[in-house]
């Protein structure tokens, strides 16, 4: 039996020696999120921490982050605040480990995004009202672009504040429209239709329009018809089944659309820069990437077509905070002081982002001339307005408008008239 | 006194049991913190409306969630997609994974070489094989062009069209798995007598003969592991469509033609913040695979049997 005690008491120890090694390798695995735990309110020495984090699409956005970062450290030195960063590996990837650090409570004090699907993390209280912090750090919301900053309230309450403004655009390759022997970018969407029957040559797998089938790109067309998703009330709108249908006949009556997918390119701005289309909605990303590629083609950036109006849809990338956040003040300073004037010259001039304050506009418009005449449709754009459940609003709109125009499986009246029932309020 | 007694008690077999348990208790212990504690949690959350964002706000509402799942088409959806994966791939699997095997051993120069060949794809990251093998099925590229000759199968874009979207997600599949399995029947192959070989030799049989009647009953164990492997890892087949997803469309698209129960119960979860949903899909999934362990493990007891 002694053997016996032994042989447990062994199991025991060796149990407990690879369980607190487990345990130790994940604090170690983790130093940022540890030091989220205890929130903004965490403190080394003096110095309070305060952890940021968000999804990471390339290198040029963890360089600028960065740089964001270490101009806010120098100027929060004097109030004993450190900004320290936690990135993920895509907005995605953030999507699928936040839900679970806020359970945990080892979430992050402030995560960046940009607004296209916030509200299901405003209406459940991740995020925390900005308003009375904005007053008590003595930051100052009217030097921001006003329709960007409106885009992150909801319900009269500010709940983000922006670095980036985005704007939609049609991009044209007016190479490929010329050689048609169409001079001018099409300003309507019947002139858009004219263009792309023009262009469309499937021997040559060149089509009029490239649509990729994602839920920023099918608003662009619901918006220049009139049409909206209003957070999901008023959904099947005459102007939002103009829209849809308009899409649905780019590929099943007029032909002259394909998307990125049947090209086998990944994404709208490479179909665009393969010249495979001459026509795609697109947004100021496309000016980098397409200097950067040196496409041999002359291209423009206008304004979305005019269907029954004409409407940009505006957005921005922004800092928002979670309503964990220990030290709230901490981290509305951080917030501040990330969004310092060096931040937003450095979007103009080294990034090629329009920068949410308005002053540094004209440098960029200055750097980008391709963006001036998107940017003077930024009065009258509008937001998304997705409703809160977002994600499965997206999979529901894009599944069902794959349904009709690949499978011819109901129709645009049916797909909407199901979505406003369901209403997509949880 | 007391440890007189119990060594008095307990038998030589007795202490061998006792011992074993000793010994399985550490694995034991770490598999109730890191797999039967998360799979209680998970069953619980199955009967419970939860929003991953507001686990407060969690509520009991019996079976709804899976009364929920029944009359929802997308889980269907999903899961007549997944059969479909599942009994193309499985077949094609055991078939070719035995072929490549049976040849590999039958080379006499190059066999390591061959074997890497095969496995290769089986250490690649699905990820990666996914999107390499998807520049090969593009409209108008090599063959898709040489399969609407041959057979009249449209020259599309494989991966982007509705009609031939699922098949490449089987093509996928096989694929990156036969590699395993040829290892597994090559594992097989030599475990076979060479006695009986030679004694059939001798006796006149032909190669098919051997084949047919020596090789494959006696490959009989290996084609049971080979099964329900592949069913298992068929039945799970998540990273490949969710890799398409990634080159435009929604995770399950073109219209849903490649959602699979797992890529189902990873949006529930996921995207939509949806555990409790979530989790009644994944005890569903669970259940298929235990009934279809089940049934195989009977099937094979059986077959064994008999021989």
């Amino acid at each position: 039996m002694g053997k016996i005690i032994r042989m447990l008491l062994i199991s025991v120890m060796v149990a407990v020696s690879i369980t607190a090694c487990s345990g130790k390798s994940e604090q170690e695995a983790a130093p940022s999120t540890s030091a989220s735990a205890g929130g903004a309110g965490s403190s080394v020495g003096e110095k309070t921490k305060v952890v940021f984090s968000t999804g990471i699409p390339d290198n040029a956005w963890r360089r600028a982050l960065e740089f964001f970062m270490n101009t806010a450290n120098e100027k929060l030195k004097d109030k004993n605040i450190e900004v320290v960063a936690e990135y993920y590996p895509s907005e995605e990837e953030m999507w699928k480990v936040l839900p679970a650090q806020i359970v945990s409570g080892s979430a992050p004090d402030l995560i960046g995004l940009n607004n296209e699907g916030v509200l299901e993390l405003i209406t459940n209280g991740t995020f925390t009202s900005l308003d009375d912090l904005i007053k008590e750090v003595g930051y100052d919301t009217s030097k921001l672009d006003a329709a960007n900053v409106n885009g992150w309230k909801y319900e009269g309450k500010q709940y983000a504040l922006p670095l980036t403004t985005t704007i939609s655009a049609l991009a044209v390759n007016m190479t490929m429209l010329k050689e048609a022997g169409i001079a001018e970018a099409p300003k309507t969407m019947d002139d858009l239709v004219k263009a792309a029957l023009a262009v469309t040559d499937k021997e040559k797998g060149q089509y009029g329009v490239g649509v990729n089938l994602h839920e920023f790109h099918i608003s662009q067309y619901l918006h220049a018809f009139g049409g909206g998703w209003n957070f999901g009330k008023d959904m099947n709108s005459a102007g939002n089944q103009q829209g849809l249908q308009f899409i649905v006949d780019l590929f099943n009556k007029h032909h002259v659309a394909a998307t990125p997918a049947q090209l086998g390119v990944n994404g709208d701005t490479d179909a665009f820069a393969s010249g495979k289309v001459a026509m795609t909605t697109a947004g100021p990303w496309y000016v980098a990437t397409l200097r950067d590629k040196k496409v041999d083609f002359e291209w423009k950036l206008v304004p979305i077509p005019e269907g029954t109006v004409q409407k940009s849809t505006l957005y921005g990338w922004a800092l928002a905070m979670l309503d964990s956040a220990k030290n709230k003040q901490a981290a509305m300073e951080v917030i501040a002081a990330m969004l310092s004037d060096e931040s937003y010259r450095y979007l103009a001039e080294e990034r090629g982002d329009i920068p949410a304050k308005t002053s540094f506009v004209p440098t960029y418009e200055q750097l980008y001339p391709e963006m001036k005449v998107v940017l003077e449709t930024a009065g009258s754009a509008v937001a998304f307005n997705y409703p809160v459940a977002a994600n499965r609003f997206k999979t529901d709109l894009v599944t069902g408008m794959e349904s009709i125009i690949f499978q011819n499986r109901g129709n645009v009246n049916e797909l909407l008239e199901k979505m406003a029932t369901d209403g997509y309020q949880k | 006194m007391a440890s007189t007694a119990a060594k008095t008690k307990l038998s030589l077999a007795q202490r061998d049991y006792v011992a074993g348990y000793i010994f399985v208790a550490p694995i034991l212990l770490l598999m109730l913190v890191w797999f039967y504690y998360p799979a209680l949690q998970s069953l619980l959350y199955s009967f419970q409306e939860i929003n991953f964002l507001k686990m407060a706000d969690a509520r009991y509402i019996g079976l709804g969630n899976f009364q929920k799942l029944f009359a929802d088409p997308a889980f269907w959806q999903a899961a007549k997609n997944t059969v479909i994966i599942t009994a193309v791939s499985v077949p094609a699997l055991v078939i070719f994974g035995f072929l490549v095997a049976y040849n590999i051993e039958a080379v006499m120069r190059g066999k390591a070489a061959y074997r890497t060949l095969y496995y290769i794809p089986a250490v690649t990251s699905a990820v990666a094989l996914t999107i390499s093998v998807m520049y090969l099925f593009i409209e108008r590229g090599a063959i898709p062009t040489l399969l609407n000759r041959v057979f009249g199968i449209p020259d599309v874009t494989w991966p982007a069209d509705t009609r031939t979207a699922l098949a490449f997600v089987c093509i996928l599949v096989i694929w990156k798995n036969l590699g395993f399995f040829v290892v597994l029947f090559i594992t097989g192959l030599q475990a076979i007598s060479n006695e009986i070989i030679e004694a059939s030799k001798v006796d006149g049989a032909t190669g098919l003969q051997r084949m047919w009647y020596i090789t494959i009953p006696q490959l009989r164990p290996t084609t049971s592991l080979v099964v329900i492997l592949s069913i298992i890892w068929c039945m799970q087949c998540f990273d490949e469509p969710y890799t398409l997803a990634r080159s435009g469309g929604v995770v399950g698209s073109p219209a849903g033609t490649t959602s699979t129960l797992v890529t189902f119960f990873y949006s529930q979860n996921f995207r939509y913040f949806n555990p409790g949903y979530g989790s009644a899909a994944a005890f569903v999934i669970f259940a298929v695979l235990m009934l279809v362990s089940v049934i195989q493990r009977a099937y094979s007891g059986r077959s064994q049997d008999h021989a």
